[in-house]
């Protein structure tokens, strides 16, 4: 049996690019213009609903009130290329893509996206990094990490009150005759108030699941690139050769942005802690802020691709991971072998440190008599031998 | 049997259950009547193979895990289940030097009893990438779906303590002492009905089977049972036992030297005990999400 069928490009009700198309059985006179027609009613909707059971249960309803005897209908969606027109699959939470037929990057909206990105480093140097340390690199992969970045101005006011304490020295009592003097700390407290200033540089990754083995070492260094060797803009046809390993954003830059305030807030509130501290003598126990009234004006938002390197080495049988970034592949985390030599040692310390607790408290009792200093020495001893014990199972050395 | 009020079809109900999803037209209503609101899920982005992959090099990354890890695993049992979530959006407002101040979060809480105190407790959601509910999705990929036995009235409750504490936490972090705690005012102003697609996954490794959970929609590890190196343990064993025999033979010097023993004893016992744990132990469980 067969089915009619319609395909359109169209719009959605949240501004989305997408061709939408429909199937229904069984086919009669009349049902693909109906169909078309449908579809474009539908695209009004947001997208989310597009993927929806009711959307589908609706377009029934709808054709049947046009006479339609049909069984079901299905309907599917696509993203759309504004460039070439190319028919593009995405995730559900994809905010800005690269054509990778057209090398086109833009939102989902349609917006062109100038896409900025440093430099990868090359396989071969990473091989060679690796096997100057005298270890084999087992596997490695290349992906564009997507970050947000800031440029923001930070201006808050704040009062505030502060809690320190002041020594002073004073005269010994009426009834000293010596007329010697002795220290007094006296707790105070005093409201300050200020303003902080600054201009700031946050990057926040664009991702939900952040599957970047040193992600934060990663963010700090994209924040210290910016200013030190800022990327360069990508050509359509260098996006479109890098397009199959770059991670594609799913944080939309006005979510992206909330956060960036939310933590610029946080700086500023810090910062005006600080700088209230400062103002006082002494030695401060606490400061709270009583009013804060911050501002935060972005200069610049930009989507940014960090090249990051994941790969895993391997050294005398074991294998471990690390990750680097950058054209100068600048190592962000890393494992570092912890051998079963190492360990060993690590454990035959711990025995030597018990007896040598052991000992230490023998001795000290007998030159003593007293109890307690040999239990404080057997105490130290033997936390240094747990120390020891515990380290030897750590499961290795993260650099 | 419960009919739907968007559709009219008929909804079947499992004991326990005080919200339905209609597997017609998706609409998540109350048992007792009423529409609860806007039913989202996480979509499908995964295949199972691809999961497995994104573990094997996760797992990978714990050295106690064996290095023939990814070639010696095999898929053996797995099952895709849509977990209930209600995602709640929540307002705080409280009063700080005469200026109002505002902060507001997103709380998500299990929908169904099972799912607290396992992994599934402590998965946050964002409702970013998520779509209406499609039944046919479910069918699609084989899932099963579990229906909320947690009430919405219920959700809002549990929601609201949890985003208190949060936005409490936030003002406490920014504001110190000044901010009172007793003058914090919570609302709700949104609720939606979320279900999130997760593998539970079953692999043997040599024999041996192992659990993982992750989400379907991002590949996030949830949990993960990895075993541990037959090396590692053995060596571990070798240590422990032969901590234990020292600690035994320096008994007979008890009377000679008494805390020389009891100090070595007690030391040696510790490692002895220390190691044996560690090599007896045959997989590492971890509820940690994803690096980052």
């Amino acid at each position: 049996m067969g089915e009619a069928s319609a395909y359109v490009a169209a719009t959605t009700g949240d501004g989305r690019l997408v061709y939408l198309s429909a199937k229904a059985s069984p086919p009669q006179p009349g049902l693909e213009q109906a169909l078309t027609s449908l579809l474009y009613e539908l695209a009004k909707r947001k997208y989310s609903e597009l993927l929806g059971d009711r959307v589908r249960v609706d377009a029934l309803r709808a054709l049947r009130a046009m006479g339609f005897k049909v069984d079901d209908v299905l309907i599917a969606v696509s993203y759309r290329c504004p460039q070439c027109g190319a028919s593009i699959q995405l995730t559900p939470e994809i905010v800005v893509y690269v054509c990778p037929y057209c090398g086109w990057a833009g939102s989902v909206f349609g917006e062109v996206v100038s896409l900025l990105a440093w430099p990868a480093g090359r396989r071969e140097d990473l091989r060679g990094l690796v096997e100057r340390s005298g270890c084999e690199l087992v596997s490695a992969e290349l992906r564009y990490v997507p970050f947000w970045v800031f440029e923001a101005h930070v201006d808050a006011e704040y009062v505030a009150l502060v809690t320190y304490q002041e020594t002073r020295v004073v005269p010994g009592g009426p009834f000293d005759r010596e007329r010697s003097t002795r220290v007094r700390v006296e707790t105070r407290r005093t409201r300050v108030s200020g303003r902080v200033v600054f201009d700031s540089v946050k990057a926040l990754p664009a991702r939900f699941a952040v599957e970047i083995y040193g992600g934060e070492q990663l963010r700090t260094w994209v924040q210290s690139m910016w200013y030190y060797g800022p990327p360069q803009r990508l050509s359509a046809e260098e996006a479109k050769r890098f397009a199959s390993s770059i991670l594609a954003p799913e944080l939309s830059e006005g979510v992206a942005r909330a956060r960036a305030e939310d933590e610029l807030e946080d700086d500023a509130a810090a910062e005006a802690r600080w700088s209230a501290e400062r103002q006082v003598g002494g030695s401060v126990v606490s400061v709270q802020l009583l009013r804060f009234k911050p501002s935060v004006s972005f200069k610049r938002a930009s989507l940014v691709f960090a090249p990051y390197w994941i790969f895993t080495y391997s050294r005398g049988g074991a294998l471990y991971t690390g990750s680097a970034a950058g054209p100068d592949l600048s190592k962000l985390k890393l494992e570092l072998p912890l051998s079963n030599v190492e360990r060993a040692a690590r454990l035959l310390g711990s025995l030597l440190a018990v007896f040598g607790a052991g000992v230490a408290a023998e001795l000290t009792f007998r030159a003593t008599s007293d109890v307690l200093p040999p239990l404080l020495v057997a105490g130290v001893g033997l936390i240094v031998a747990v120390k020891l014990a515990t380290s030897a199972y750590a499961p290795a050395r993260v650099g | 049997m419960p009919v739907c009020p968007y559709c009219g079809g008929s909804v079947e109900q499992q004991p326990g259950e005080v919200v339905l999803t209609c597997p017609y037209c998706g609409t998540a209503f109350a048992v007792g009547g009423g529409e609860v609101g806007e039913h989202l899920m996480g979509s499908v982005n995964y295949a199972v193979q691809q999961v497995l992959d994104v573990f094997r090099s996760w797992a990978l990354r714990m050295p106690e895990t064996p290095n023939d890890f990814s070639g010696a695993t095999r898929l053996r049992d797995y099952r895709l289940v849509f977990y209930p979530y209600w995602v709640v959006q929540v307002i705080g407002r409280t009063e700080i030097g005469g200026e109002v101040e505002e902060e507001s979060v997103e709380v998500s809480i299990p929908a169904h009893r099972s799912m607290l105190r396992t992994p599934l407790e402590r998965l946050r959601l964002s409702l970013t990438g998520k779509i209406y509910y499609s039944h046919r999705h479910v069918v699609q990929w084989n899932g099963r779906l579990v229906n909320p036995s947690v009430s919405p009235a219920e959700a809002e409750g549990m929601a609201k303590s949890v985003g208190w504490q949060s936005i409490a936490e936030r003002l406490r972090r920014k504001f110190g002492g000044s901010f009172s705690r007793g003058e914090l005012d919570v609302v709700v102003t949104d609720r939606y009905l979320v279900h999130v697609p997760v593998y539970d996954c079953v692999y043997e490794y040599r024999g041996r089977s192992y659990r993982f959970m992750a989400d379907a929609s991002d590949a996030r590890i949830l949990y993960a049972e990895v075993p541990i190196e037959l090396k590692f343990r053995a060596a571990a064993l070798a240590s422990g036992a032969l901590s234990l025999a020292l600690a035994a033979a320096l008994l007979p010097l008890l009377l000679n030297a008494p805390l020389f023993t009891l100090t070595c004893a007690a030391g040696l016992t510790f490692v002895g005990i220390f190691s044996l744990y560690k090599g007896l132990r045959r997989e590492v469980r971890t509820v940690r999400f994803f690096e980052s």
